[in-house]
């Protein structure tokens, strides 16, 4: 192993000591009760395992060492209270809710007063976990990923507040619920958790929205449950702040006949990990999957997909982009695993990626794995920078060479986003819009 | 080559052939590895000094080395201190001079194999060197190559002869510390081919080696070293093959080829080792290290391969294109069957501006056999223009067959263009259906599909070999199809 990945893991183990002191000293008095066993369980697993290291082949190119030693030190930071003008700033700046309902968590804490959920339909809950009896906290456990990997068992072990949505069966909610989690830039590692159940044959759109300024820590997790029939359109939309480290989990668990259309974007954070794992475990289960992600300056992207086709007539679409420029770095690793007798399966993946400077990095891993043979798969994956013949096209048409590549470039993003347009117009303008601030330069 | 039917025919239907065993009086070490067999095979070979101080620091690097576990395969431990490093039928200490002076038993077991040395050599114009066991035991056509200033020899002899040229570029690509598997055959390796070609010379034929093991319980390590000099051209070939046994044998070879300025190497291999029985009992562990160094601007290798035997393969034949629009390809097709396992594929390093490569990996699984694609492109911030394309497809023959893709692309230069396409499927009940409506048997009909999904590498092989490629290509696919 090369010297400076042992460094990374020196400094990975060193942080694990401290973490382990932080449970000790006992800052989760605000915790609700129903989740002190889950905590314990799922510390005691982290313990075990601790941080991933390099050579674990999910981390090949991606270090944790700075979201560990970022941990141990605000893990023992007490919350102060929230920076309320920081925050209506960030909020003021998001898309006004077509529907009217948004959940606000700022700093990992619900906050009742910047939320709004008038406009819930019937058949809608929506639960806090702060407010939560214990019935319904055991409820909401025992369909939540607990320790499933070491991110997941360290926010479980620190989780104090999160949002469980479930939808009743055969309800179907138009309006999108918008779900933010916001971070005021102090010095907290924020472990937001969002678990959601879709009835079945209930149809929902829901989006997971980070937002965040200064130094932020996030280390998220979702649980997604669709039972039959039940359609969920769901967009993770991760805009935190380029100092702060960003990492994510979400599971999600597909019935017979389910389908999920998921759209996750990355425009933030330094160094931006996310995981998200879809078990097709009916038949007929479907998944759509869209990814987009821009990194800048010396910021790190990495995004891992893993769909488990486990049982027959299962299909899987995956579309990721990403946009890298300057001396940042983006990692892909998207992977198909077709379990024994899901036969009747389709999958296809594919992974594009603009490649903008000499110093910047693409690392691509689409792998398939597959152990039956009635089965239709494919992958591809290109990197490449913007194709001449393109730039010339639209030369010919007078357009100056400057304009041509950025819009090459907008147009490049602009298809993952034009996913979301058909169910959420406003949210997809915005998404236009952010996406063009963040546009690199490629006007040379 | 053309995809006749008849290619298929070698895939499917046809026990392992080449599993009898030759009776011959072997010169046999206890099996066991230490410093002093080291030694020993060190001084039965006559070495010079530099030879057995690079093996033993090999040997000293090994003994610190963990076995790799990052292969897709279950395999049981292998016990290296069960193995006999070395193995020699005995008369071969003086050493044949010519083929008439070779054991008539071994000249028969090369007929039975299909490489009838007086004939191929005076039909094909292919010189070739055989190995039996540890140690080369006869090549042919050597003058014939030497008045064009061509090397082709048994590696022991171009220690005695050429140690100037050994000493320059033995481990000059794969290094004594490279891998466990590499490190553990630099140690104990026994013979190969040398290959020399200097500047500027066509090789006037194809070159061509057969390994074979035959002894029970012995390894075989043998070490390729190919240099092409400037501008020079380069074909050659290697087969393999093992009795059947029960027990399961180690083969960890390491190959380095050296490409300079403008030189071209053109390296196939047609592997079929024992794969095992059925149900997975025997057949060989092939853990082979194979490596180019495209050293010199405009250089080209291609390594083309047609895998079908073994219990195990693990092998990942690559190029470092150093050089300045150097190019590297890579043409494979693997099929596994019954309980068969491979782990294989190809690592294309840019780092030459202008360089490029081109992948096609074929691969067929069939029963409950297990092969996994693991490739790796990686471009360096130097290589300016680069370019590769992979095409990686897998078709399944059966519902416990599996087929996995791991393909690595690190990409550090916004001028390269890296493309990576890969499909797996299995043969579809409509393309079967429109075979036989026009009157094909289903078993043809599955012949003729899988021949045009290997097409593409199959039009790689050397003209001269399509007739050895169909005899070796005997896999058994027998009780997979229909």
């Amino acid at each position: 192993m090369a010297t400076a990945a042992k460094i990374r893991d020196t400094r990975v183990t060193a942080a694990l000591a401290t973490v382990a002191d932080a449970f000790g000293a006992g800052s989760d008095a605000a915790a609700p009760n129903w989740l002190q066993s889950s905590r314990e369980k799922a510390f005691a697993a982290f313990l075990t395992t601790g941080f991933p290291l390099a050579r674990s082949e999910d981390w090949k190119y991606t270090s944790l060492a700075g979201f560990a030693e970022r941990s141990a030190e605000y893990l023992h930071n007490r919350p102060t209270g929230d920076d309320d003008t920081t925050v209506a700033a960030l909020l003021d700046a998001l898309p006004h809710s077509e529907g009217g309902i948004r959940i606000v968590f700022v700093n990992g804490r619900y906050r009742p007063d910047l939320s709004t959920a008038s406009g819930a339909a019937t058949g809608v809950v929506l639960t806090p976990y702060s407010t939560a009896d214990d019935a319904t906290g055991r409820r909401i456990l025992d369909r939540q990923p607990v320790d499933d990997n070491a991110l997941i068992a360290l926010n479980t072990a620190f989780l104090v507040d999160g949002l469980a949505i479930r939808v009743a069966d055969g309800c179907r909610v138009d309006e999108p619920i918008h779900v933010v989690f916001a971070s005021d830039g102090q010095p907290a590692a924020v472990q937001p958790r969002l678990s959601i159940e879709i009835g079945r044959e209930a149809d929902a759109f829901i989006v997971q929205h980070h937002i965040g300024t200064g130094k932020g820590l996030t280390n998220a997790v979702t649980g997604i449950d669709c039972a039959e029939q039940a359609h969920l359109f769901f967009v993770r939309l991760q805009d935190e702040s380029t100092q702060s480290i960003h990492v994510a989990n979400q599971i999600a668990h597909m019935a017979t006949g389910s389908r999920l259309d998921g759209i996750s974007i990355d425009f933030g954070a330094q160094l931006a990990r996310n995981d998200l794992e879809v078990d097709l475990s009916g038949e007929r289960a479907h998944a759509n999957l869209f990814g987009l992600f821009m990194a800048s300056g010396n910021r790190h992207v990495d995004n891992h997909l893993r769909v488990d086709h486990r049982m027959p007539n299962t299909s899987s679409m995956e579309n990721y982009r990403g946009i890298v420029s300057d001396a940042a770095r983006g990692v892909f690793n998207g992977k198909i695993i077709v379990h024994p007798g899901a036969d009747g399966t389709d999958a296809q993946m594919s992974n594009r990626n603009l490649l903008l400077s000499e110093r910047a990095e693409i690392d691509t891993k689409p792998e398939l794995e597959i152990y039956t043979d009635d089965v239709k798969c494919a992958h591809g994956s290109t990197t490449g920078r913007l194709d001449a013949n393109s730039i010339f096209y639209l030369r010919a048409r007078g357009i100056p060479e400057a304009d041509a590549r950025m819009m090459l470039v907008a147009a490049f993003a602009q298809e993952i986003i034009d996913h979301v347009r058909s169910r959420a117009p406003t949210l997809a303008t915005y998404l236009s819009h952010r996406m063009s601030q963040q546009l690199p330069d490629v006007t040379q | 080559m053309s995809a006749k039917n008849s290619d298929v025919e070698d895939l499917i239907g046809r026990k392992y052939r080449h599993g009898f065993v030759t009776d011959i009086e072997s010169d046999t070490v206890p099996p066991g590895l230490d410093e002093d067999v080291i030694r020993l095979i060190s001084k039965k070979k006559g070495e010079p000094q530099f030879m057995l101080d690079w093996r033993l620091r090999s040997y000293r690097h090994w003994l610190t080395m963990r076995e790799p576990d990052w292969a897709k395969i279950n395999l049981d431990p292998i016990d290296y201190q069960g193995i006999s490093y070395y193995s020699a039928p005995k008369n071969s200490d003086d050493g044949p001079k010519s083929l008439a002076d070779v054991d008539p038993k071994l000249l028969e077991t090369y007929d039975k194999l299909g490489i009838p040395l007086h004939e191929r050599a005076a039909l094909a114009g292919v010189a070739v060197d055989a190995v039996f066991d540890s140690v080369s035991v006869t090549t042919t056509f050597r003058e014939k190559l030497a008045e064009a200033g061509v090397i082709f020899c048994p590696f022991s002899d171009a220690v005695q002869d050429h140690p100037e040229l050994i000493e320059q570029y033995l481990g000059s690509v794969v290094p004594y510390r490279d891998n466990f598997f590499a490190t553990l055959n630099s140690a104990v390796f026994t013979d190969g081919s040398f290959v020399y070609i200097p500047k500027g010379v066509r090789c006037p034929m194809e070159l061509s080696t057969y390994f074979r093991i035959n002894e029970a319980n012995t390894g075989q390590f043998e070490r390729t070293l190919i240099i092409a000099d400037e501008g020079s051209h380069v074909s050659y070939l290697e087969g393999c093959t093992a009795p059947m046994r029960d027990e399961n044998q180690l083969h960890a070879a390491v190959v380095e080829l050296v490409a300079l300025g403008d030189a071209q190497i053109k390296y196939s291999t047609v592997q079929n080792w024992y794969p095992g029985d059925e149900e997975g009992r025997g057949g060989i562990y092939n853990f082979v290290t194979k490596r180019a160094d495209c050293r010199g601007a405009n250089s080209k290798v291609s390594w083309t391969q047609v895998e079908a035997g073994s219990a195990i393969t693990w092998k990942y034949p690559s190029c470092v294109l150093r050089g300045e629009n150097s190019v590297g390809e890579f043409y494979s097709v693997a099929v596994t069957n019954n309980m068969q396992q491979a782990d294989t594929g190809t690592k294309m390093i840019h780092i030459g501006a202008n360089s490029r490569s081109t992948i096609v990996s074929k691969g067929i699984s069939a029963g409950r056999a297990q092969q996994s694609y693991r490739g790796l492109v990686k471009i360096f911030p130097t290589a300016r223009n680069a370019r590769n394309h992979t095409q990686c497809d897998s078709l399944l023959i059966g519902k416990q067959s599996g087929a996995h893709t791991f393909p690595y692309m690190e990409i550090k230069n916004p001028s390269a263009v890296v493309e990576h396409e890969a499909t797996t499927s299995t043969i579809a009940d409509d393309q079967l259906f429109y075979c036989r409506q026009r009157g094909l048997t289903e078993e043809d009909a599955v012949n003729m599909i899988v021949n045009g999904f290997c097409k593409d590498v199959f039009r790689e092989l050397p003209m001269e070999f399509a007739v050895e490629a169909q005899a070796l290509l005997n896999v058994s696919l027998e009780g997979a199809v229909g």
